[in-house]
């Protein structure tokens, strides 16, 4: 699998950074 | 502890989503690692798997999976104990000089203040080290040729 097929895959996916973040916070907080 | 070594690089959990996933500036910054075959990404198991978390649920499973796999075919792996910041602890143990976020609060008191004592990670955004990386000046700094050009194709 090439960087080139993940990215090709991912175009799909239409989320932003702060969507990233705030899952992520969710995560480490122990929220989910 | 041994001092950081510039050519090693961290990408919190959030820009290594990113990368996957939005593109922008962390993929810019993350080409810069992809495009050259001394510079190393750094990341602990558990850093992997709070991107790997993050991927599945704003995209899907099986993405996740092969991104998973995918960035661990290159990555340098490092141990740090539970609980620690994942990305500021494989700064630490893997002697990394660079350490991408989004959060531009995470150098700031009260993230992991003991492990910061003894760090020597410059914390930047993504689009602050893509705009700051000098690949030329750099690679001649750690070798004794001079730089010739980016050595890897950063969509293979």
């Amino acid at each position: 699998m090439t960087w080139a097929d993940l990215f090709e895959r991912a175009t799909d996916s239409e989320t932003t950074v702060a969507a990233i973040r705030e899952r992520l916070a969710a995560r480490r907080d122990g929220d989910v | 502890m041994s001092e950081a070594d510039p050519t090693r690089v961290v990408a919190d959990a959030d820009v290594l989503a990113a990368d996957l996933l939005v593109g922008g500036d962390a993929r810019d910054a993350l080409d810069h690692v992809r495009s050259h075959s001394w510079m190393t990404l750094v990341a602990s198991d558990a850093l992997l798997a709070d991107a790997e978390a993050v991927i599945a649920d704003l995209a899907d499973d099986a993405l996740a999976t092969d991104w998973r796999e995918r960035v661990e075919r290159e990555r340098a792996a490092v141990d740090h104990p539970d609980g620690d910041h994942p990305g500021l602890a494989s700064a630490y143990r893997g002697r990394a000089a660079h350490l991408l976020s989004f959060d531009e609060g995470l150098g700031s008191a009260g993230a992991n203040l003991s492990l910061q004592a003894h760090m020597q990670v410059s914390i930047r955004t993504p689009d602050a080290f893509a705009r700051l990386f000098d690949a030329a000046a750099l690679y001649e700094a750690t070798h004794d040729d001079d730089y010739p050009g980016p050595d890897r194709d950063p969509r293979g």
